[in-house]
């Protein structure tokens, strides 16, 4: 089966450097360098992965992401030159699934595309069973093992949990959470940290400094793969 | 600020009957000429009555004098009025009570004429004379006052600075008004000196009339001008009569001072564009610098791969693809820090700030900073567990990363940066220490100005001058402190420590 991913951005330098590499990764890589060339060409193609740079020239990047994710399931990484949290929250809420900031690591972005990758695949196959690195958890037995030993959550604590585990190696946003946990954005984000910080004690070999589930500041939480 | 004594209160101070109340003067004015008259009758009649039993007496001479005396009195107290209505009184009261025949108003014989004439004209000019010492008398006192006044007045303009100040102290000197507000001219519109007062029609009326001073049912509303132009409005709400007149003398000086403050706002925001343009400056000719030297690495580590690439062995080659990497996140920090300049100048409401935990985003720094300086140990001491502040959260999180990174950049790779976190009396306080060769005491305050850069004494060269100022103006935006110090032991180089509040909750 062939992976399709269309990369979306105006810049010629950026295209050079990625589409070899992604294409050495086993990527059929698809390029736009406008909105209007990204639409046409996930009209015509059945795309995995877009990449897409939000400052083009025809069109803010954040407005063709629901055209983008309607044309058949795609995953949308959004590559940011701005630093800005509230941009990035934007792009999540209009349905971007991940972000990376610009200028970034290779090895980040492969991550992030593998991660997304994962995301489809298991929402495709919809097994019950996520593994993330040491960490595995069940949703039909509500069971979540630590390196084999089962750990102990509660409710509210697997459903943050199960939301992160989901999206495995990509960011879960404030809101996202909130709606997992509460099913309502409108709580405190108070209990979401404490909650989080709860989280951290079980699994986390130095709560103070997580290396499973990330800050992503001002936008939401990862969990490391 | 002393707060004087309204101008008509301190002037009935020299009347028999001190007016307790100055606000209800304007009708005591009426009512004071009529008092004048009835109280200089009075005394004429009760001095007459003396003058009467004297003349009963057979003391025609006492008589005489008494009664002139009685016009005197009445003159000093009672002023011209008092003292011509007393001397007439007199005359005739004298005319009827003492000179044959008594109890008529027919005059003596030719004889007995003169002296009852002459005796009468004295008493009137006595009067006159008299009324009009205790008059000039009243004046100078009135007008001593009015210049006591005017002098506290303009004193008190000497240190209002803004215009609302200066509308207050106005307030405070005019003693004879209710209210007073101050409209200014902003480019042919008026805007009121305070923000609590709206707008006011009469302000508007007046300034659009063209007249100098403009009366409404209970205001009134006066052109403030300086020499050249007109500059405002005064709107003033008084029942007493002569407080225009009083408010009229104050009019230069409230013009005077408007005027400078005035002067002063355009000057401050003229000396504040000129401080961004030197600001400006010295930030592009540090970012030029900052940004030329990574480039300039980058530019000649990809030329030599790309010319003599295949002859280098694989160290050099590997060593050089690194340094191109090193350097792009170089850039990348630059970059990061430049637009946080930018955030922290445009101004942040630490109102608006969301709760974080700055245990947690230290943590999150803190592992950033293991990946990015992995030649560096960082060891943790946190009696702290969780500190809940208000702040921007990636924002405090450059500020500890720009200190993390700013102690493994001065110092040698292998050493030791300890960072530590406890709480005490509701501050969190963050430490970052290392094992370089620390701060002299005389850059302790300077090394978070902007764009000071101490002795480069590491392989990494030197920082941009940014991260410490962003680290201090973030720090201090939010309410905490930031201050360099020498390292505790077994630590020798130098201590940054970071203190801020926690948040109420």
């Amino acid at each position: 089966m062939t992976k399709r991913l269309l990369l979306i951005d105006d810049e010629p330098a950026i295209q050079l450097a990625l589409a070899p590499v992604l294409r050495a990764d086993g990527w059929t890589v698809s390029q736009a360098r406008s909105a209007a060339e990204a639409l046409a060409c996930a009209a015509r193609e059945a795309i995995d992965i877009v990449l897409l740079d939000l400052g083009l020239p025809d069109a803010d990047g954040k407005e063709i992401i629901p055209s983008l994710r309607a044309s058949e399931r795609a995953a949308v990484i959004v590559l940011s030159a701005r630093h800005q949290e509230s941009e990035k929250v934007a792009a999540l809420d209009a349905g971007a699934d991940d972000y990376v900031d610009k200028p970034f690591n290779m090895d980040v972005l492969r991550a992030r595309i593998r991660a997304a990758e994962r995301r489809l695949r298991s929402e495709r196959t919809t097994s019950p069973r996520y593994v993330a690195g040491s960490l595995e958890l069940d949703t039909k037995t509500r069971e979540v093992l630590l390196e084999g030993h089962p750990v102990k959550f509660s409710p509210k604590e697997f459903e943050l949990l199960k939301a992160l585990i989901e999206h495995a190696g990509q960011v879960v946003t404030h809101r996202q959470l909130l709606i997992a946990g509460w099913e309502t954005p409108a709580i405190d984000q108070q209990y979401l940290r404490g909650y989080i910080a709860l989280i951290r004690q079980k699994l986390e070999e130095d709560p103070s400094e997580p290396r499973m589930i990330l800050s992503e500041p001002g936008v939401g939480y990862r969990l490391a793969v | 600020m002393k707060r004087p004594v309204p101008l008509d209160a301190r002037l009935k101070l020299g009347d028999h009957e001190p007016m307790t109340n100055a606000r209800s003067s304007s009708r005591a004015q009426s009512a004071h000429s009529t008092r004048n008259v009835i109280l200089g009758t009075g005394a004429a009649v009760l001095v007459l009555a003396l003058a009467f039993t004297a003349h009963r007496l057979d003391r025609p001479i006492t008589a005489a004098i008494l009664a002139l005396f009685s016009v005197t009195i009445a003159g000093a107290v009672l002023g011209v009025r008092g003292g011509v209505v007393a001397g007439i009184a007199a005359s005739f009261g004298y005319n009827f009570l003492l000179t044959e025949p008594i109890l008529t108003f027919t005059l003596p014989s030719s004889d007995d004429l003169v002296p009852i004439l002459a005796l009468n004209f004295s008493a009137i000019a006595s009067g006159v004379i008299a009324g009009r010492l205790r008059d000039r008398a009243v004046a100078a006192e009135r007008s001593s006052l009015l210049v006591a006044q005017l002098l506290a007045f303009s004193e008190a303009l000497q240190q209002a600075v803004t215009l609302d100040q200066i509308e207050m102290v106005a307030e405070q000197h005019l003693g004879s008004i209710r209210s007073l507000q101050l409209f200014v001219d902003t480019g042919g519109s008026l805007t009121s000196a305070s923000l609590s007062s709206g707008r006011s029609s009469l302000a508007e009326e007046v300034w659009n009339s063209r007249l100098p001073e403009l009366r409404s049912a209970d205001e009134v509303g006066f052109i403030l001008a300086s020499a050249e132009r007109r500059i405002g409005v005064v709107v003033v709400e008084a029942h007493d009569p002569g407080a225009p007149a009083e408010i009229r003398s104050f009019l230069p000086l409230l013009a005077l001072a408007v005027q400078r403050s005035l002067l002063a706002a355009e000057l401050s925001e003229a000396d504040a564009v000129r401080r961004s343009e030197t600001f400006k400056t010295a930030l592009l000719s540090s970012v030029s610098h900052d940004l030329r030297t990574p480039l300039a690495a980058i530019s000649a580590a990809a030329s030599s791969l790309s010319k003599v690439g295949q002859e280098l062995d694989r160290v050099t080659h590997d060593e050089l693809l690194r340094t191109i990497q090193e350097q792009c996140d170089r850039l990348d920090r630059l970059t990061t820090n430049l637009l946080n300049i930018g955030r922290i100048e445009g101004g942040l409401d630490v109102k608006q700030m969301p709760l974080v935990d700055a245990v947690e985003v230290l943590g999150s720094a803190l592992a950033r900073m293991r990946k990015s300086h992995s030649d560096h140990h960082f060891i943790k001491d946190f009696e702290a567990r969780s500190a809940i502040v208000r702040a921007d959260e990636a924002l405090l999180e450059q500020v500890y990363i720009n200190v993390l990174d700013n102690a493994a950049v001065h110092t040698d790779a292998g050493t030791t940066v300890k960072l530590s976190a406890r709480i005490i009396d509701g501050t969190l306080s963050v430490s970052i220490e290392d094992n370089g060769k620390g701060i002299a005491e005389k850059d302790r305050s300077r090394v978070f100005d902007r764009f000071f850069q101490g002795q480069s004494d590491s392989r990494q060269g030197r920082g941009s001058g940014l991260g410490l100022s962003i680290a201090r103006g973030f720090t201090e935006r939010i309410g905490g402190t930031i201050c360099a110090m020498r390292a505790s032991a077994p630590l020798t180089g130098a201590r940054i420590r970071i203190e801020l509040p926690l948040a109420k909750q």
